[in-house]
């Protein structure tokens, strides 16, 4: 070996390693586990990318169209479509996730009907986030200081709750609020269930009365003195959360893979999608193009 | 069992369900009508390579994968775009009068909805009161009536090729190819085609609808079938 090479050999093994992307570590994963990843048939994954991206299936013109191209061109086919006829002049990728973005924050028409004028407000943030790339993190922001969070959760308490059940993705724990919340002293029987089984569990919605939390009479909120009373300390506390942007990545996996994130089984894949999420200025839309060109959006799928 | 048989017990429990004894008979293998290029052997159910491919277990990488239904505004406008039925507007993410008309005004009592109205909705109900649905779990019945209307409605041809009726000159494997095209984006293949061919066959021959003719009566009926199977239900 000569002094040349050898100093090369020193200047790769000095340089940090590539980082593996999302995708190669999914790949990865799974060979360790034996199995191969199964590329889904062209127009299974046309037809996923149509609905995921455009609410509706594709039209044989589309299968056509993009035979032999790769998943990113797939996605950046159907991301860039025009309007079509039930989107109503909105953009299908837009109109989609305003669709599915609806049904997380509840802002349908048959909840929040006394309030047309915030549920405007809300729609028009979400439609930036997904149209313009604007920060997800600024939006988060601006959702939690919005008149009408404020009104719909007078108290400190009450915000705590409904913050880390949306932006957190979980039910906020018996130490982290206080037991006098919205509820007066009704608590969850169990509650350690999971807020993400809260539709399939019944046992989830049983509550039971605590006479010690409260006494035997309905009892006023008491505000949140560990972390502060005021909105602006607690939007802080969410948003350095290293859960924030987790919660995030979880949510957009569950929307698009259909199923909550194997974070056992794949250790490294979601900080990844967390770093490139913040790296890219907390665009939703590179993290969603991120997961639907992953092996595991792509691979074929279990009743085909 | 591989996949392309599971889709065909499942479609054959499904229709014998739903339509009748003529029905039942889709997953036998009964005389098959030689239009087309459908020339199956004894013995040789499928000339399609892709029938024929190894059955491989991919359970432990199907758990990392996509499985999903249609949420139920999705599957509606997909229906649409299949049969071209009208089935009005609606819009989940936009706020709706009616509604907001009927929570204001109430009873004597005042309304039910009134304490939860704003972002977030009723936190400690997690299912907001007077939500009719979430996406993905629309009203069982009410998506069943739609498929049905969609693939009956006389109004709507798009599921028939050249958007019209079919007539005396046209073939019932044309209609199958057609309504494969506009489902699934592509030709059946020949598998699907077999299994389809016999059941437009055991139609031609016991008319599910009167009033019209047979071919246009099978043609609403495979329609539905293809609409109720998994491969178009789940993507």
């Amino acid at each position: 070996m000569t002094a040349r090479s050898a100093g090369i050999l020193f200047v790769l093994a000095a340089l940090p390693a590539r980082a593996e992307t999302a995708d190669e570590l999914i790949r990865k994963y799974l060979q360790q586990r034996g199995t191969d990843v199964q590329m889904a048939k062209h127009s299974e994954l046309v037809r996923r990318y149509a609905i995921d991206l455009t609410g509706v299936i594709p039209s044989a013109a589309d299968v056509a169209a993009l035979e032999g191209k790769s998943p990113r061109e797939m996605f950046a086919y159907f991301k860039a479509k025009g309007a079509l006829p039930h989107t109503r002049g909105e953009q299908p990728y837009v109109w989609v996730n305003l669709l599915l973005d609806a049904d997380h924050f509840l802002f349908s028409n048959s909840t929040q009907f006394t309030q047309v004028r915030y549920i405007r407000e809300f729609r028009d943030q979400l439609r930036r986030l997904y149209a313009d790339g604007y920060s997800y993190r600024d939006f988060a922001r601006w959702a939690l200081e919005s008149q009408n969070f404020l009104s719909r959760f007078p108290s400190a308490a009450d915000r705590a709750n409904a913050s880390f059940f949306l932006f957190l993705g979980r039910d906020s724990l018996p130490n982290e609020v206080p037991s006098g919340n919205m509820w007066n002293g009704w608590v969850l029987r169990n509650a350690s269930i999971p807020a993400g089984q809260a539709e399939t569990n019944a046992d989830y919605h049983v509550y039971v009365y605590q006479p010690s939390v409260c006494g035997t009479t309905l009892c006023t909120a008491r505000l949140w003195s560990k972390t502060g009373s005021t909105p602006a300390e607690i939007i802080e506390l969410m948003l350095a959360s290293p859960m924030f942007a987790e919660a995030a990545v979880d949510r957009y996996w569950q929307r698009l893979v259909g199923r909550p994130f194997p974070s056992n089984d794949f250790p490294d894949v979601r900080r990844e999608l967390v770093r490139g999420f913040i790296q890219s200025g907390w665009n939703v839309n590179w993290l969603i193009e991120e997961i639907a060109t992953s092996a595991a959006y792509t691979q074929e799928m279990m009743f085909r | 069992m591989n996949a392309r048989t599971h889709l065909a017990a499942f479609s054959a429990a499904l229709l014998s369900c739903s339509g009748g004894s003529s029905m039942a008979t889709l997953g036998s293998n009964g005389p098959v009508p030689a239009t087309g290029d459908v020339q199956p052997g004894p013995g040789n159910f499928s000339t399609d390579p892709r029938d024929k491919a190894a059955p491989v277990d991919r359970t432990l990488s199907f758990y990392y994968g996509p499985m999903k239904l249609m949420p139920a505004e999705v599957m509606l406008y997909s229906v649409a775009s299949f049969t071209g039925h009208a089935f009005g507007t609606f819009d989940f993410t936009a706020p709706d009068p009616a509604a907001r008309a009927f929570a204001d005004a109430g009873n004597t009592q005042g309304s039910m909805y009134r304490h939860c109205p704003f972002f977030g909705g009723c936190m400690e109900h997690r299912i907001p009161l007077g939500r009719t649905s979430f996406m993905g779990t629309g009203w069982v019945i009410e998506l069943e009536r739609a498929v049905v209307e969609a693939c009956n409605d006389r109004a709507v041809f798009q599921m028939f090729p050249n958007n019209r009726t079919p007539d005396a000159a046209t073939l019932a494997v044309d209609v199958v190819r057609h309504q494969y095209l506009r489902a699934f984006g592509e030709q059946p293949s020949d598998a699907d085609l077999q299994l389809s061919m016999a059941y437009m066959q055991s139609h031609l021959a016991a008319p599910e609808l009167t009033g019209i003719s047979a071919l246009e009566s099978a043609g609403r009926g495979h329609c539905r079938a293809l609409l109720t199977t998994n491969r178009f239900l789940f993507y």
